[in-house]
């Protein structure tokens, strides 16, 4: 099979969703490409597990029938198609789906069967994926004796055993320890250089270390999306803290030009505002050096996703508070 | 894929201890009912041997325990049945099938000629029992098949109809009780059934498995089970798609 870069590898259309009375998705498009990580992120009950259920082909969107929405898989429609699509599918549920009762050997042969490899290629696919997943040791153990960490990486290994081009990942670092937690974002990392990951969370710090690219959903709305690096550099604020242990009045500071706003954190150190296009940086250190200031710290301020998180959902919120109104 | 499917049903069911439990004791409750038919038979052998045209060993063993199996399905299947959907439900287990490149045909008959393949087996256990009696007399052949191919049916058509029951619900014990409920109802409207042409006993799969147990074989009582085995299995197919649809 020849890989094309950054060929479209999964592109959703419109997916709605109603449960009863309840609209838990409305109009969500999304688009992956080959190479990509994509970060679905979101608060609990956004409505992140219902959209991977949809493009996993485990729940039909509303109006798949009268053609209103649609999921292509590799540029096959999974509503239309949905056994030829599947097979391009890699998908680990909010809780993995384990035969607890079965050998980590036997449940993985199993699962890479399913989705349809030749039988003479699965010990091969066997070997790497337990290599890949940290679960050399573990082959002939039975599911339901291995710890939490260890099933959740029984569950990782089912949805990459047969290589599929769309890998779809539900929480994929839930009950994790630490180390654990590094090593999955580290797997997960390696695959999407070679195939499209899409991952929900509600963690930001994983967007920041794995994804490429951030959709934020809301109340089952996408109100944000873009790459991680854009996003948090989304309404930021340019700024710096110093620290100076012979610092001059604030007045004086405030008089360096460039500099919008100047707040004293402590008796020696100061948080800098600047406006965006010009950087008092250079101006400052000089003039810190000329009048004997004795500076000891120079920190940039980096918003994190965290804060822009929150500031893209509230202002969401009251945007849709202000509507009802 | 079905196979496959089929495969890992009885792969599951083999390496629980439970599974070899019941396989044990089905075959101890076999055993004791077919050694007490015997032991009746020889008791009453020399009088029947003055009868002009006396029953054989055939249908004064084989017949009864046959009929005496179809009893004990009505409580095995249930209890089988029940893991079928409903567990994989509930231990999160069926999302995958789900999203595996599989149809619910494909998922419904896997699990269907999985879980009949191990009941064949333990069925085996009864048709080998009665087969050892060859060795000392002769055997109607016919009256056998007929029976063997009667409980065949008749197992069938109980676990299209726990399979069913088993899709509609997440908790393994309301799809046993479910399931349970309905074969003893059937079976009450059989012999609850007063008049000989009443309706209620053409809705019975018990019923229909009597003439078998008589040796009769009637192409309408094959198809009565054929029929309710395929409804069910299609109605289950059905059920899958329309979780998709209401989740």
């Amino acid at each position: 099979m020849q890989k094309i870069p950054h060929e479209i590898t999964l592109a959703a259309r419109n997916l709605t969703r109603h449960f009863g009375n309840l609209r838990a998705i409305h109009n969500v498009s999304l688009e992956l490409k080959r190479g990509e990580v994509l970060g679905l992120l979101g608060h609990n009950g956004a409505g992140k597990t219902t959209t991977l259920q949809m493009l996993t082909g485990c729940l039909l969107p509303n109006g798949a029938e009268k053609n209103e929405c649609s999921i292509e898989i590799c540029g096959i429609s999974l509503l239309r198609h949905p056994v030829r699509a599947k097979a391009h599918l890699g998908y680990l549920p909010e809780a993995p789906p384990l035969y607890r009762e079965l050998s980590v050997n036997d449940y993985l042969s199993f699962a890479a069967r399913l989705r349809g490899m030749e039988s003479a290629s699965v010990a091969g696919a066997l070997t790497e994926t337990r290599q890949r997943c940290g679960l050399e040791a573990f082959g002939n153990k039975i599911i339901g004796n291995l710890s939490k960490g260890y099933q959740q990486r029984v569950g990782i290994a089912q949805a990459i055993i047969h290589h599929p081009d769309v890998i779809v990942l539900d929480e994929p670092t839930v009950g994790l320890d630490p180390t654990q937690i590094r090593e999955i974002r580290a797997l997960i990392r390696e695959l999407g250089d070679t195939h499209s990951v899409i991952l929900s969370t509600h963690l930001l710090s994983e967007v920041e270390s794995v994804c490429d690219r951030v959709e934020i959903m809301q109340h089952g709305k996408l109100i944000y999306g873009d790459t991680s690096a854009h996003m948090r550099q989304h309404e930021s604020v340019s700024g710096f803290i110093i620290g100076l242990r012979n610092p001059p009045s604030l007045d004086v500071l405030e008089g360096v030009p460039g500099i919008s706003h100047v707040e004293r954190l402590s008796s020696t150190q100061f948080r800098v505002l600047h406006t965006p296009d010009l950087n008092p940086k250079s101006t400052l250190l000089s003039m810190a050096e000329q009048q004997g200031w004795q500076l000891e710290q120079l920190t940039p301020l980096h918003a994190t996703l965290e804060d822009v998180f929150v500031r893209i959902t509230d202002a969401e919120t009251a945007a849709a508070t202000g509507e009802k109104q | 894929m079905i196979r496959l499917l089929a495969l890992r049903e009885l792969r599951s069911l083999f390496v629980m201890p439970s599974t070899w439990f019941i396989l044990a004791v089905l075959q101890f409750i076999f055993a004791w009912f077919f050694l007490a038919r015997l032991d009746a038979f020889l008791e009453v052998q020399p009088q029947l041997a003055q009868l002009a045209n006396p029953p054989g060993v055939t249908s004064t063993v084989a017949a009864p325990m046959f009929n005496t199996v179809s009893l004990l399905l009505l409580m095995l299947v249930p209890m089988l049945t029940m893991r079928l959907i409903a567990e994989e439900r509930r231990n999160h287990t069926f999302t995958l099938l789900l999203s595996s490149p599989l149809s619910g045909t494909h998922i419904v008959f896997g699990k269907f000629l999985g879980l009949l393949v191990f009941l064949v087996v333990i069925m085996s256990g009864v048709v080998v029992m009665l087969y050892s009696l060859a060795l000392g007399t002769a055997l109607d052949q016919g009256l056998l098949l007929s029976n063997i191919l009667g409980l065949f049916l008749l197992t069938a058509s109980y676990i299209a109809l726990g399979l069913y029951i088993s899709a509609l619900t997440a908790q393994p014990v309301i799809a046993a009780i479910g399931t349970f409920a309905v074969l003893i109802g059937l079976w009450l409207a059989d012999i609850g059934a007063a008049a000989e042409d009443s309706p209620w006993h053409a809705i019975s799969p018990l019923h229909h498995f009597q003439n078998f147990n008589n040796g009769l074989l009637d192409s309408s009582d094959a198809a009565y089970f054929v029929l309710f085995t395929a409804v069910f299995l299609i109605l289950t197919v059905k059920r899958l798609y329309n979780n998709r649809v209401y989740g």
